[in-house]
């Protein structure tokens, strides 16, 4: 390529031809010009001019020699004369007439000299041609006169040669520069067409490579498109196929020479598709309007030659061509990857059934096998009770101790279970980090006492105070942990540090590190004691009734939080284990002042308050009397309605789940009312604490939220804000803190009733769970269904929070959410974890009654 | 001397018998003047000598061109030299023709040939005074062919013409 194509484009355009195309016409005048010049020359007429002009001077002298020899009369010859005469005259009639010497005729001295030698000659005819006498005696005086002639003869040849010189040289000059001219324009010619050739050598060789680098790039291009296994078919505006590469013969079944120009259509879309295709086609073709350019890919349905359909993977493409539009089909048979596709799915399926399958095994024979051995240990309690003697005493203390050891394992391989059916989910809380570190130790504590061993937590470093997390799961692996710690201690220290991390391990921001001086861990241990069913010493698991399964529990939760374990230990000395997990740090909550007291209101209210379980609405009419209100209680939503339409109250409290009309419905009929009655604040009262539930109370016409059970800053609060016309829904209930399984510090049934109305209420508590039990332990799913386990989970689990017994409260929580959302799954480990944690409530609620069997 | 030899001299002799029958019986006319002296090498003292009436009698042939030593477009007739030679069966390659001033010329046999070069006798139907370049003036269709109208040409178109002597 040129270095600059323009210029070079330029000169080609507007030089060089215009040059030569200006130059020949030239060159043909010039040359017809030479061409004259050369006849002129060829015809050379000039030397016989010369020769003419030469011949005159000498005929002349011959003239006047013969005339000189025949003066004397005795030999004379007067024929020689006439001859002479006659040739001279004839020579000197050629300078006369002939055409040749027209141009010398034009010289004066010439035509002069000319016209007094033919006077002469004429003069001298009558003599010459008359008798031989006369002439004779006329000779002298001819030659006298023809003498006298010489200065003219002598002119007539330098004047005749002077003027042929010059024409001559004339002419040769002319040629000369005709031929100059020539040569210029020829030479200039010959450049131009120098530099035209040069140009078209270039332009000839820059077109060879091009059309090398095209065939080397048509040769790549049908290397890739006769080896790529997409099928490529190019058709033309109208879907007649133009061209197919090998792997479109392939797929189709088809050969290029049998389908060229025919309908794309009619080979390969099936029957019913053909519609949608020539709607396509037409839509693609639509002028102005590319729909095709690089269309995702789709997968359709194709006819192959043989009939057989084939799922394909199709792309489109259009393109100009020389005659017009093309299109231009990517195609793949992707059935070999739909059926993998297949497989795959199926093999997932099954593994995931086979998973399933596995977790629900473990859910239900935990469950199966819970049952019976509840019962076993329920009459284990029974015999017991009985007159024993010493042996027997032993044997059913072996037996319980085995049978709680067993409870315990089953309990271990559930949680794995429910860990393994990626059921836990990671429910984050704000809560005090100190004080819930306190709660652990003094929980603790007591068990340590029995080791001889202290307990104790501290800080290292700035500590953080509100945290948000996920306080059961951390709970669990801190029990997990220190509850090892104490068990492999002997008269020693557990010691808790919790330390901010800087800079932070990724999320973790916080280690916490449980120290003890027990028996340690050896080397080899330590770095298997987080796998399933591992546990240091067999002899020691025995004595300690450990399944293996605490730690692998304990790694499960860590990881479920994001977090990190490990495990430091010197054998004899003791050991560390470490958890860095993320806590993030948070203000302090508004309402989490313990402390914080809040006023009962200032003045009287009238309440009514909607609650179909005796119990709640008994200590709810306590509460709220308790602080000079006025309590009025329907049983169910029909009579809270009629008393509410009846009667103008403050503000209404609505349980939600009543039988009949629901909380709901009836705050709706209240809110149908004539005014004033539908104008009175209600507040939602509801163990439902789901957040997206807060905005449905909201929806259905109710002012406020107060969760179940009543809490006295709550209820005051709630009812300020009534007096104050400022209430709202509000965002969260409370946090509840469940530190055990009764909590000590909310038992508000104590604090309100007198002995005997709690003893009652506990009685009806206390039966009403054992029959909870009963039921759930027969096979629920098919007894009761899971609409019905909801409902008479939710019921108790308000009566449950009214004691206090939150962990109950909490269980009966979890099974009433997993069987609202169906979960069979989850409902039955949950029912299968209930048992349990009645047993530890009634225990806890009722240590003088004598505990019934659970489960029969 | 060849067969072909004896053949010519026969016919020369034949000839000659033939002219001087005919100058023994012809009157005092122009026409009759012997004019041209032919002389063909091949056969030593092998001479004819032709009147106008004689070479007007082998055939006539005109033409009609200007001349460069004339004035104007004038009709010359005359024998074509290729009839005039092969009248004479005379053969040769070069023509030698002599003028009455003794101007001579070489013309090749070539220039002998239908088309080519007459001997001419008469101008515009007129016999050519010696003092108007005559009695006889070979002329070539100059006009008719550029070819003709060359130097050499023109140094061949004798005129005075005299004499012919053929070369072998």
């Amino acid at each position: 390529m040129p270095r600059y194509p323009r210029l070079f484009l330029f000169l080609k355009n507007w030089f060089f031809l215009p040059l030569v195309v200006l130059c020949l016409p030239l060159l043909v005048l010039l040359g017809q010009e030479v061409y004259r010049d050369l006849k002129l020359l060829r015809s050379a007429d000039t030397d016989t001019v010369q020769w003419t002009l030469s011949q005159v001077e000498i005929e002349y002298l011959d003239f006047l020699l013969t005339l000189e020899r025949n003066r004397d009369p005795e030999v004379a010859n007067l024929s020689s004369v006439r001859k002479d005469f006659d040739i001279l005259y004839s020579r000197v009639g050629i300078l006369r007439n002939g055409k040749l010497f027209a141009p010398t005729r034009e010289i004066d001295g010439f035509l002069t000299s000319v016209a007094e030698v033919k006077t002469f000659l004429d003069q001298s005819i009558a003599v010459i041609d008359g008798p031989d006498d006369a002439l004779q005696a006329a000779i002298p005086d001819i030659l006298q006169q023809a003498n006298a002639l010489r200065p003219q003869i002598r002119s007539l040849f330098i004047q005749g040669l002077e003027h042929f010189a010059r024409q001559s040289d004339e002419q040769r000059s002319r040629v000369f520069a005709t031929l100059t001219e020539l040569a210029v324009i020829s030479v200039t010619i010959l450049i131009a067409l120098a530099a035209l050739s040069f140009y078209s050598m270039i332009a000839n060789a820059q077109t060879q490579e091009r059309g090398r680098a095209l065939r080397r790039t048509n040769a790549h291009m049908q290397t890739i498109l006769s080896t790529t296994r997409e099928a490529i078919i190019v058709a033309d505006a109208t879907g007649a196929v133009v061209d197919l590469n090998t792997a479109a013969e392939t797929t189709f079944g088809y050969t290029l020479d049998t389908v060229k120009g025919q309908s794309i259509g009619d080979l390969i879309v099936p029957p019913e598709h053909k519609d949608a295709h020539r709607a396509g086609l037409a839509r693609l073709m639509r002028p102005g309007k590319n729909r095709m350019a690089g269309t995702e890919r789709v997968r359709r349905e194709a006819i192959r030659a043989d009939g057989e359909r084939i799922p394909i993977e199709l792309a489109l493409q259009s393109a100009k061509g020389e005659d017009g539009d093309l299109i231009i089909v990517f195609a793949r048979d992707i059935s070999h990857q739909l059926e993998s596709e297949t497989q795959l799915r199926k093999a997932r399926d099954q593994a995931l059934t086979g998973e399933k399958a596995k977790a629900n095994f473990l859910a239900v024979m935990s469950h199966e096998i819970r049952t019976p051995l509840n019962g076993l240990l329920g009459n284990l309690t029974l015999i017991s009770k009985t007159e024993l003697d010493a042996d027997q005493t032993t044997f059913t203390q072996n037996m319980e101790i085995s049978g709680r050891q067993l409870m315990h394992h089953v309990n271990s391989i559930l949680d794995i279970a429910k860990f393994e059916s990626g059921k836990t989910a990671v429910t984050h809380s704000v809560f005090h980090l100190g004080q819930f570190l306190q709660e652990i130790v003094d929980s603790q504590s007591g068990h340590a006492g029995h080791n001889q061993t202290t307990i104790e937590w501290e800080w290292l470093g700035p500590g953080l105070a509100w945290v948000k997390a996920d306080q059961t799961i951390l709970e669990q692996i801190l029990l997990n942990l220190v509850g090892n710690a104490i068990k492999f201690t002997h008269a020693g220290r557990v010691s808790i540090e919790v330390e901010q991390l800087t800079p932070h391990d990724g999320d973790c921001n916080v280690e916490l590190r449980i120290i003890d001086s027990g028996i340690g861990i050896s080397e080899a241990d330590q770095a298997r004691i987080f796998e399933d069913f591992e546990t240091c010493d067999s002899t020691f698991t025995r004595d300690s009734g450990g399944t293996g399964l605490g730690l692998g529990i304990a790694r499960r939760m860590v990881q479920l939080l994001g977090g990190k374990i490990g495990v430091e230990s010197t054998p004899g000395e003791g050991s560390v284990f470490w958890l860095r997990l993320p806590f993030l740090p948070v203000a302090e909550p508004a309402n989490s002042g313990k402390e914080e007291k809040i006023k009962a209101a200032d003045r009287s209210l009238s309440i009514l308050v909607a609650e179909d379980i005796e119990t709640n609405a008994f200590v709810a009419r306590r509460l709220l009397e308790r602080d000079g209100h006025t309590v009025t209680i329907a049983k169910d939503g029909l009579s809270a309605v009629a008393r509410a339409r009846a009667e103008l109250f403050d503000v209404i409290l609505m349980d939600i789940s009543m039988p009949g009309m629901d909380g709901l419905q009836a705050t709706q009929e209240i809110r149908n009312a004539p005014p004033p009655f539908c104008d009175i604040p209600i507040l939602a009262f509801s163990a439902n604490v789901l957040p997206e539930q807060t905005d449905h109370f909201r929806a259905s016409g109710m002012d406020g939220f107060i969760g179940k059970p009543l809490q006295l800053p709550e209820l005051r609060r709630a009812l300020q804000a009534v007096l104050e016309k400022s209430l709202s829904i509000n965002a969260a209930p409370p946090e509840n803190p469940q530190p055990d399984s009764v909590d000590e510090t909310a038992t508000m049934a104590q604090d309100l009733l007198d002995q005997s109305e709690y003893d009652t209420f506990l009685g009806r508590f206390l039966a009403e769970g054992d029959a909870l039990l009963a039921e759930l332990a027969q096979d629920p799913l098919m007894t009761l269904g899971l609409e019905s386990i909801a409902a008479k989970c939710h019921q108790i689990r308000s009566t449950a929070s009214l004691f206090g017994a939150s962990d109950f409260a909490t269980s009966l929580g979890h099974i009433e959410t997993a069987a609202k959302h169906e979960d069979t799954m989850v409902s039955l480990v949950e029912i299968a974890k209930l048992s349990d944690v009645w047993a530890a409530t009634r225990k806890a609620l009722d240590p003088n009654r004598t505990s019934a069997p659970v489960a029969e | 001397m060849t067969t072909n030899g004896i053949f010519s001299l026969a016919r020369a002799v034949f000839i000659a018998a033939i002219v001087a029958t005919q100058g023994n019986a012809g009157t005092a006319d122009a026409t009759e003047t012997p004019v041209l002296e032919v002389t063909a090498g091949q056969v030593p003292d092998q001479t004819f000598s032709l009147s106008v009436q004689d070479l007007r009698a082998i055939g006539v042939q005109d033409i009609v061109t200007s001349t460069i030593w004339t004035e104007g477009v004038h009709e010359f007739s005359g024998v074509p030299l290729y009839a005039l030679l092969r009248h004479l069966d005379v053969t040769g390659s070069t023509i030698q023709a002599v003028a009455l001033n003794d101007y001579a010329v070489s013309i090749p046999f070539s220039d002998a040939r239908t088309g080519g070069a007459i001997v001419a006798f008469a101008i515009d139907g007129q016999p050519i005074p010696r003092r108007e370049k005559g009695p006889l003036w070979i002329i070539y269709p100059f006009d008719q062919s550029p070819e003709y109208r060359t130097e050499t040409v023109y140094s061949r178109s004798i005129w005075q013409l005299n004499r012919l002597n053929i070369i072998e």
